[in-house]
């Protein structure tokens, strides 16, 4: 924040009319403002002591999540879009998948290597913004573990994100042209890609379902 | 020479006199804001959205209703002094329309002034209360010290704009008042009949000649010279009235 040299001027302005307003018959409306321009010019040092972020607006073109995940294409291209990856070792030659996404059930993409490194490779993509703020890392991702044969996915429970801004007012962004907020939200995912050996056995049960990308390649 | 400087002295003296008898207008500016920082702390223009698993809520907090709020005190307490009761307050000096106005004028300036600071800095208060006692997380846009002096600036001249047009308002009630019937039918009748005719209204366009002025040099020339031009209009218009009427 950058308004540290504000109190000196506030003060500055302020004065001349605390003199003013002091000196002249002590009615209540003289006491009223000393103490309303006396509680703003406090609120302006109290402002020194929030903590809070710096608006980063982004006004790219965000990728597509699912334009890139029904090419096939989202494991090459979709870095941008990764929130999250887990790698886990395989000991046997099948995994089977399930789920917990309230009473209905999840969809989870599998894409099959090319070579066998004995590995499984768990990755959520998304994109989440509010009024082109990327709020992605207030996202609660799913949970993922992988344990006796047995890949376990638990969704979280509903989750409520608020995002407060202060904007500039009117009579400023009129001259500044600052005025890069709007009420957008873009909700896109998360979702889970599975890559896989090519010869590993995966089957889910009734609260999975196996989506291969391989196909739409 | 002489006559000029009676005419300073009287405006001085009048000028101090009305700081202190119009004090009340101060109150209402409180009173006025207070209610505006109030209806802010709403959180402006607030969305949600919900999506599978997700319920999404914005707020945006800012100043700009506090500002608004002054524009329509000041537009009132313009009207107000150019009242009987008010005007006749000036005869306890030895005075005429011409030192009258001017020290109206210096009265609304002081006013627009106070009034443009103070919704300026309720910004700060505004964020404060949200943050601490709201607890809020908030984002905020950055202001450097150069655009809060643009915006109280511009927030001086559009109170003191806006004072001019109240101030010739009550000046026209004054004449005749038939006006306090015939002006709001003027401005509401053209945004109906603006509607009806299925045309952009004229009001608003005038307004954007205005509030769409993206340069700070020519938007502080459209205010000044308006307001120069009412507040001129009304002093001639006072000038022809009777000394006491």
């Amino acid at each position: 924040m950058t308004f540290a040299a504000l109190i000196p001027m506030a003060v500055i302005v302020a004065l001349p009319l605390l003199f003013f307003i002091v000196r002249v018959k002590k009615k209540v409306t003289h006491w009223l403002l000393v103490v309303y321009i006396g509680v703003l010019l406090l609120s302006v040092v109290a402002a020194f002591f929030i903590k809070s972020d710096e608006p980063e607006i982004t006004d790219r073109p965000r990728d597509d999540l699912y334009e890139m995940l029904y090419s096939g294409e989202i494991y090459a291209k979709g870095s941008n879009l990764l929130l999250k990856e887990d790698s886990f070792p395989i000991e046997g030659e099948k995994v089977r998948v399930t789920s917990s996404y309230g009473d209905e059930s999840s969809s989870v993409y599998i894409e099959r290597k090319t070579e066998d490194d004995q590995k499984m490779d768990v990755l959520a993509y998304g994109s989440f913004s509010i009024a082109k703020l990327d709020v992605a890392e207030e996202i609660v991702l799913p949970a993922v573990q992988l344990k006796d044969e047995t890949l376990t996915i638990v969704y979280p429970e509903y989750q409520k994100l608020k995002t407060s801004i202060v904007m500039n007012e009117f009579t400023i962004e009129q001259f500044t042209g600052n005025k890069k907020y709007n009420s957008e939200f873009q909700i896109d995912g998360p979702i889970l890609l599975v890559r896989i050996p090519p010869d590993l056995e995966i089957e889910a049960d009734s609260t999975t379902e196996l989506i291969s990308i391989d196909e739409w390649k | 020479m002489s006559s000029n400087v009676s005419l300073v002295e009287t405006v001085k003296k009048q000028y101090a006199f009305k700081m202190k008898a119009y004090i009340d207008a101060f109150s209402s500016l409180v009173g006025i804001q207070f209610i505006a920082f109030l209806f802010s702390l709403g959180g402006g223009s607030s969305s949600m959205g919900t999506s599978d698993g997700y319920h999404f809520e914005l707020k945006f907090y800012s100043a700009d209703l506090v500002i608004i709020f002054t524009f329509i005190w000041i537009f009132v307490t313009a009207i107000t002094i150019t009242t009987k009761p008010y005007r006749n307050q000036d005869f306890t000096f030895v005075t005429n329309r011409m030192s009258s106005s001017l020290s109206n004028i210096l009265f609304l300036l002081s006013a627009s002034l106070l009034g443009a600071f103070t919704a300026v800095l309720s910004r700060f208060l505004i964020q404060t209360v949200a943050y601490f006692l709201l607890k809020e997380d908030l984002y905020i846009a950055s202001v450097m010290t150069s655009e809060m002096m643009i915006g109280i600036t511009v927030s001086l001249l559009y109170v003191f704009w806006i004072s001019s047009i109240g101030y010739f308002v009550g000046t026209l009630v004054q004449i005749h008042k038939g006006f306090a019937l015939l002006i709001p039918v003027i401005v509401i009748g053209s945004l109906f009949y603006d509607g009806f005719m299925q045309r952009y209204a004229m009001l608003l366009i005038l307004f954007q000649f205005y509030f769409l002025e993206s340069s700070m040099v020519l938007f502080a020339i459209k205010t000044l010279i308006t307001t120069a031009v009412l507040f001129f209009a009304s002093i001639a218009i006072l000038n022809r009235m009777e000394v006491r009427r």
